[in-house]
């Protein structure tokens, strides 16, 4: 079945390459901005006046905005994972290449569970505007504080292991 | 419950170490266990590897604890754009009126 799959695919190799690095693109830089001058600027005022009323309501704006705005991220990180999968069938990659058997380590250990964390603070329950929608202030509070934690402790992660894994897909060290 | 400022940092302290020692050792353990089964190769398991791993650890926990310590505000320099008092009471108005 992979031999057909790979026979079916390989002539169209480098379209999947490109739908790939697109989407890889699209996954790590489309929030980039939104979060250093939108969210990071307005949380960090917020947390040194943390009863002022105007900055709670901006706080709350920035993150439900942000909230929406991370759609672009979550289309693309699916296609991703599907046309790396592709990839791998039409390029007849092995784990014989270490370079892919480490990305392959960072996606699965570091990048699913920030993402999967990440769809759920976005658009699940976790999701800043249904809480506002249902009235519960409590919950409103408890889901701003724990998307700022996580939006804290993801970041160095994906600096690092983001800026990773495009070397190791792109200069193939070893 | 709110996060609080805390004197000693206890919790960027705490945040940074298990960020750290979690990213590192799953990553180095996932790629040396694979590289063991699939390719029967050990080396990734030598102790001069798991020294630089050791050092990697480290120096991205510093990383980790310098970045969490500038995003959260704590450190006047990093990453964002630094908007002074008046640049956000302005928008702030404006969402309240709206959202408010």
């Amino acid at each position: 079945m992979i031999d057909t799959a790979q026979a079916v695919l390989a002539p169209y190799y480098l379209q999947i390459k490109f739908v790939h690095i697109l989407c890889s693109m699209m996954w790590l830089w489309s929030t980039s901005v939104a979060f250093l001058y939108f969210v990071v600027p307005v949380m960090q005022h917020w947390r040194r006046s943390p009863q002022d009323a105007d900055l709670i309501a901006l706080r709350n704006w920035v993150l439900e905005r942000f909230d929406q705005g991370v759609v672009l991220e979550h289309v693309a990180f699916p296609l991703v994972i599907i046309s790396g999968v592709l990839m791998l069938c039409a390029g007849g990659w092995t784990t014989a290449s270490n370079w892919l058997v480490l990305k392959l380590a960072i996606v699965c250990a570091i990048v699913l569970p920030i993402e999967i964390l990440d769809y759920h603070l976005s658009h699940f329950s976790g999701n800043k505007r249904f809480k506002r929608d249902k009235g519960d202030e409590v919950g409103y509070e408890k889901a701003i504080d724990f998307h700022w934690k996580f939006l804290l402790l993801s970041t160095p992660p994906m600096i690092v292991f983001g800026i990773s894994i495009l070397y190791l897909a792109v200069v193939k060290p070893f | 419950m709110t996060l609080k400022r805390n004197s000693n940092h206890r919790f960027y302290r705490n945040a940074a170490v298990g960020s750290a020692v979690y990213s590192i050792f799953s990553v180095y353990l996932l790629f040396a266990i694979a590289n063991a089964v699939l390719q029967k190769d050990m080396r990734y398991f030598d102790l001069d590897i798991i020294a630089w791993v050791i050092l990697g650890t480290v120096i991205y926990g510093f990383f980790c604890y310098r970045k969490l310590r500038q995003l959260d505000g704590v450190n006047s320099r990093g990453l964002g754009w630094k908007l002074s008092e008046a640049q956000v009471k302005l928008p702030a108005r404006k969402a309240h009126r709206r959202f408010g």
